[in-house]
């Protein structure tokens, strides 16, 4: 009787938390010419969500402020797989190359992490960042691109 | 003479009873070392304390969580803001019609305002989004990880003025670091 009551419970919750997703890393420097990267979702709830890889965008910087924008025909990113089902307590590593024809360079990759599908009302999608650096040196990385330097 | 004897006995037993521990030599081997090293990434994390809302009356949903934690590496990141938004200028539609996001608003502690507003976070405007940010701090070196919970509600006043039907839709909360 205790175990159905947990059990029920348990399902109750489940079905009604989206719980905690994470993204790891969240900011990543490279140096080279072309660089294999990955980025990691973890599914921290009990129950199984889709991780969907959005379009990934160009990140500029213009007098210090981030501009967002289709990705740059300079920019080359494969990825190498756009969505995977992330089961309860489990993490799913996507892996890309990037090359830039023109360094530094910065792309973001979201990904949309999405639960059950309701029926009607509102579902909750949660979008994570991941942000990809390219310079000629990873040390500093970011600053160069924030400050437009090679 | 005996007397003698028996005292120059107990004068070297005793001296090798004193001396022997000193004399010992302690063997030890070398030290080995082995060599340890961990990589922590940075990582962000979003939690939101229900995976969907249903609404039957113009009143606010019961309030609900989005936690937001953080763990980054020093000069990664300026800012951190978690926002509210839908993908399009339509909250829900149904077979009956459909739900702008004008007709939805979200409270927070923070303030409340309705979901089709365009906010401009770093530079970078982000469309449909639903009042102020959820939640949003400039990141510095004291505060490279930390958490933030805001009690959240969504409200579509004029719920009861849409055609009868079931309508359906997804909001969305991002996080943004730059």
């Amino acid at each position: 009787m205790c175990k159905i009551l947990v059990s029920v419970i348990f399902l109750l919750l489940s079905s009604t938390m989206l719980s905690a997703q994470t993204i790891s890393p969240v900011v990543s420097e490279y140096g080279g010419k072309k660089v294999s990267g990955s980025f990691t979702v973890t599914n921290n709830g009990l129950v199984p969500l889709t991780a969907v890889v959005e379009r990934p965008q160009t990140l500029a910087f213009e007098n210090g402020q981030p501009r967002l924008g289709p990705l740059a025909a300079t920019t080359h990113l494969e990825l190498g797989e756009m969505s995977a089902r992330v089961g309860a307590k489990q993490s799913h590593s996507f892996s890309y190359r990037l090359a830039c024809d023109a360094q530094p360079c910065a792309v973001t990759i979201y990904t949309t992490i999405t639960g059950p599908h309701a029926a009607s009302g509102l579902a909750v999608a949660i979008h994570l960042p991941h942000v990809a650096y390219l310079c000629h040196k990873s040390k500093g990385c970011r600053s160069s691109v924030v400050n437009g330097k090679p | 003479m005996k007397s003698m004897y028996s005292k120059m006995l107990v004068f070297i037993l005793t001296l090798a009873v004193c001396v022997a521990p000193g004399m010992a030599v302690t063997q030890q081997s070398n030290i080995a070392t082995v060599s340890l090293s961990a990589t922590v990434a940075s990582s962000l994390t979003v939690s939101v304390s229900v995976a969907s809302l249903n609404f039957t009356d113009n009143n606010p949903s019961p309030a609900f969580n989005v936690t937001t934690s953080w763990n980054l590496a020093s000069g990664q990141a300026v800012t951190l803001d978690t926002v509210a938004f839908f993908n399009s200028s339509t909250a829900l539609t149904g077979t009956a019609g459909s739900i702008p996001t004008s007709s939805v608003i979200t409270l927070a502690t923070g303030g409340s305002g309705t979901c089709n507003q365009n906010q401009v976070l770093g530079g970078i405007t982000f469309a449909n989004t639903c009042g102020p940010d959820v939640f949003n701090i400039n990141i510095t070196n004291a505060n490279l990880s930390g958490s933030s919970t805001v009690p959240l509600q969504v409200q579509i006043p004029t719920l009861l003025s849409f055609p009868p039907g079931s309508y359906a839709g997804v909001m969305n909360i991002q996080a943004i670091a730059f």
